[in-house]
């Protein structure tokens, strides 16, 4: 502007009192009411003008780039977790209003489709007798009894294993032992229910003895 | 209400902000302007351009006044005026024309 700054004062002087001339004819009505909807649209303008991340989402390409970023965080931290998750537990639940989901982690293909080996307790307490046996190609059970002791014994492939524990009435919690084995422990006030994953099947064991006692049969679980 | 003004402000500020940002401090004019230039305007008498400024017509006037006083490029002052870019070009070209033949006219009487 400062190479034409003769022609705009001259403009100016000449022209500028013709538009206040203008202006002053020109009745400007202060009483006029907006719509609702043009005053919607200013409200919400306004309102995300004055978000503190404006700048971040004023344009088309910032927001994509936003967008894809946000994308990214969220698909990196879901990796991460689902990463710790299978670090720490061998089983992933799924707590529900009254039951809980449980189901082994890590992928179908480290795992028998069938049961290839079958396992048992190798030193039942003394005075336990086997009262009935199962076998079938997923799945092997055994029930033992001792007066009014009992011990239930199943052995389950991968694949089929997909239980829902009611945690309205009980209590389940992780239990790792000395040699870093973990299990899973339901605790129903009367009886417990340790399933563990032995790396081949999962093996799941109730019993109404001794949390430990219960426990301590699935370490002691061996190839037939 | 009040608020509504800030923004729209705002806006226009950062717009002009922007160009000037662009454009560097200069508007620039592909039109043939060099007739009116600081340089070539500075051996005349300021009054003798107002007067030839004064004798243009209101069309004229205005379309100059939106062009070198505001900046605006063709297709800003043909939104402005409500005509086609063609039409804006053409009116600023005849207003310059008008107006450097005015001031031809001043400078022969002078002479």
């Amino acid at each position: 502007m400062n190479e034409f700054s003769i022609l705009a004062k001259a403009l100016g002087e000449v022209f500028e009192p013709q538009i206040d001339e203008f202006m002053q004819t020109v009745e400007l009505k202060s009483d006029y009411v907006f719509s609702n909807k043009y005053k919607r649209k200013i409200n919400k303008l306004i309102k995300r003008r004055e978000k503190p991340y404006f700048k971040l989402i004023c344009t088309t390409s910032r927001r994509i780039v936003c967008t894809a970023a946000a994308v990214i965080i969220i698909l990196a931290s879901a990796l991460s977790v689902e990463a710790v998750c299978e670090a720490i537990h061998d089983f992933l639940m799924n707590i529900f209003k009254g039951h809980t989901a449980v189901f082994v982690s890590g992928t179908i293909e480290d795992y028998p489709t069938v049961i290839e080996e079958e396992y048992e307790i190798a030193h039942l307490p003394e005075g336990f007798e086997q009262i009935d046996y199962h076998a079938d190609k997923l799945s092997v059970f055994a029930m033992y009894v001792n007066n009014d002791k009992y011990i239930s014994f199943q052995q389950m492939v991968y694949d089929n294993f997909n239980v829902n524990f009611d945690n309205s009435h009980s209590e389940i919690e992780y239990y790792t032992d000395n040699q870093g084995q973990e299990y899973l422990v339901q605790d129903t006030g009367h009886s417990y229910c340790v399933t563990y994953n032995n790396g081949r099947y999962v093996i799941k064991i109730i019993s109404n003895l001794d949390k430990y006692e219960t426990i301590d049969l699935c370490k002691d679980t061996k190839i037939k | 209400m009040e608020r509504y003004i800030v923004v729209t402000v705002e806006n226009a500020s950062f717009d002009i902000y922007n160009n000037e940002k662009r454009y560097g401090k200069k508007v620039p004019l592909d039109d043939n302007f060099s007739d009116l230039t600081d340089e070539s305007l500075s051996n005349r008498d300021y009054a003798e351009i107002v007067r030839c400024i004064k004798e243009l017509s209101y069309t004229d006037q205005e379309i100059l006044y939106l062009r070198i006083n505001f900046g605006l490029k063709h297709n800003e002052i043909a939104d402005t005026l409500h005509i086609s870019n063609a039409a804006a070009r053409k009116r600023l070209q005849s207003a310059r024309e008008n107006l450097i033949a005015l001031l031809e006219k001043e400078e022969i009487y002078r002479e």
